[in-house]
């Protein structure tokens, strides 16, 4: 099996509520960029979840990056996320805390409690997170307060914390949801050309349409838990996409 | 009237609702309870005369006039008592605020490892807290005897108690979502707690330990009159031997360094809680 994300019946939600995703099968190759569409509730954020095992399996396969994850110990759990970087919609970063903390947050998984805090962290892994801020544009910024910076280069910051990790898989969740459309095209951009340049597999929940056909190589849509739509971006016709959303074709 | 220049023909609010409410039964009972104490405590033990204030006034003055001017002949002796007492304060809430720390962790719901760890040291927290630190002074006293160690573990087991509570009502403040997106790289418990929580909180927690600072130095004053070390026998032993201006001398001192501790605290969470990380 090539592929890097793998489900076959995949049904999960969270515990003690009914299971969002009803029977998903899902194929990603490394090196793809897939958007997943949907309204909300289709099961967007529990499928990117489920896949770092955030939120449980309850049937199903579900392998990523080779590992099995409903039968996967706490440990191989943790080892399988310091490979999979994951970019919020809340960010999830701390306010308090400098852009540079924020963004060597990504190292905890791999250097554990040396990395705790930059002042004591490897030479390396500083000079790591500065060249992820770098490449989100933000390295200038990297002793500033994280929550005097706007919506959008929060999101960025999230996007290097998520780069630190050097991970082989990126997933993002409505990354640009809660920004103007000026910061969600940065932020989107920034998204796609790491995607290219680091040749990273990349799988984004998306409510806008017109990014989806832009950015992605491959659309899948989202209905009720289960996979309704799945083809290249480049074919796929608008009202189709519409539909997910319940708006006439 | 047409106040702001609202249409004549606005349509009708609702009902703006009763300006008064009826209390609560159990607020009703709270309050019933508490007048209750307040005029049995009036009429009988708790009751203050004003004739024993017109009294307590004259021998006041009297206090006064034999306090004034303060002895300084014992300075050397009272400003080590001082430094003692300072030091006690200083000793016990830094084991205070260390002991504090794993105890929050274990009793903030989103950091504890189990519900039932949570409870049983929010227990051990409540105790603390509850036992006054003249009681903890007492306790200490029989179990290592007379002298500044019984008044450190006082102001510790104080201090514990107060920045336990407080520290754990902090953690559990701490954005859920900060915790999941470091939850989300793969790091452990450890790191989740020692990366993100604890120095997102770590300026509130220098603000709690500085005014749990302010309150050992008070204590420590105290702490003495049970024989705990400190200034506190001095002030004693001058009051107990009617010396009242060598008693003037110990409470401008303690005014002095109580003040000075105060006004440092105050600087310290100033230069916290303003402007950007925290640079330890």
């Amino acid at each position: 099996m090539d592929a890097i994300v793998h489900t076959r019946g995949l049904r999960a939600g969270f515990r003690g509520r009914p299971a969002v995703l009803d029977g998903v099968d899902l194929d990603v190759r490394p090196g793809e960029v897939v958007a997943l569409v949907g309204a909300n509730g289709a099961g967007k954020s529990t499928l990117l979840r489920s896949l770092i095992g955030m939120v449980p399996a309850r049937e199903g396969d579900l392998v990523v990056d080779g590992v099995p994850v409903p039968a996967a110990s706490r440990g191989e759990l943790r080892a399988l996320r310091t490979r999979v970087g994951f970019a919020f919609q809340r960010f999830c970063l701390a306010g308090r805390l400098s852009v540079l903390h924020n963004t060597m947050h990504g190292a905890l998984g791999r250097s554990g409690m040396r990395g705790w805090w930059p002042a004591l962290a490897p030479e390396a892994e500083r000079g790591w997170a500065l060249q992820c801020l770098e490449r989100v544009g933000l390295a200038h910024l990297a002793q500033e307060r994280l929550s005097t910076l706007s919506g959008g280069q929060q999101q960025r910051v999230a996007l290097a914390r998520a780069l630190m990790q050097r991970p082989r898989l990126l997933l993002a969740d409505e990354p640009v949801a809660s920004l103007d459309p000026a910061a969600s095209a940065r932020v989107m951009g920034i998204l796609r050309d790491i995607a290219v340049d680091e040749r990273l597999t990349v799988v984004v929940a998306l409510h806008q349409l017109d990014h989806a056909r832009e950015f992605a190589d491959r659309i899948v849509g989202l209905s009720g838990g289960r996979v309704t739509l799945d083809e290249p971006a480049r074919q796929i016709e608008m009202p189709r996409l519409e539909l997910l959303y319940g708006a006439p074709a | 009237m047409n106040v702001g220049g609202a249409p004549a023909s606005a349509p009708a609010v609702g009902h703006p609702g009763p300006r008064w409410r009826r209390p609560s039964l159990p607020a009703f009972l709270v309050a019933i309870v508490a007048l209750a104490l307040i005029a049995h405590g009036l009429t009988s033990g708790a009751a203050v005369s004003p004739l024993s204030l017109v009294d307590g006034l004259g021998r006041t003055a009297e206090f006064v006039a034999e306090a004034f001017p303060p002895d300084l002949a014992r300075l050397g002796p009272v400003a080590e008592a001082m430094l003692v007492t300072l030091e006690m304060a200083l000793i016990g809430t830094l084991i205070g605020v260390v002991a504090s720390l794993p105890l929050a962790v274990l009793a903030a719901r989103n950091t504890t490892p189990h519900p039932i760890v949570h409870v049983a040291t929010r227990a051990v927290i409540a105790f603390l807290r509850s036992v006054p630190d003249l009681v903890w002074g007492i306790v200490f006293v029989v179990t290592v005897g007379l002298g500044p160690e019984a008044g450190v573990l006082a102001i510790a087991a104080d201090t514990a108690g107060f920045c336990g509570r407080f520290f754990a009502d902090r953690i559990e403040d701490v954005e859920p979502d900060l915790i999941e997106g470091l939850t989300a790289t793969g790091a452990t418990r450890g790191g989740v707690l020692a990366g993100g929580v604890l120095p997102s909180v770590l300026p509130s927690f220098v603000g709690t330990s500085m005014f749990a600072l302010e309150s050992a130095t008070r204590s420590s004053v105290v702490l003495g009159v049970v024989g705990a070390g400190g200034i506190g026998i001095e002030l004693t032993t001058s009051m107990q031997l009617l010396r009242y201006d060598e008693a003037l001398t110990i409470i401008l001192a303690i005014f002095v360094v109580v003040l000075g501790v105060e006004r440092l605290a105050a600087w310290i969470r100033g230069r916290v809680g303003v402007g950007g990380e925290v640079a330890f």
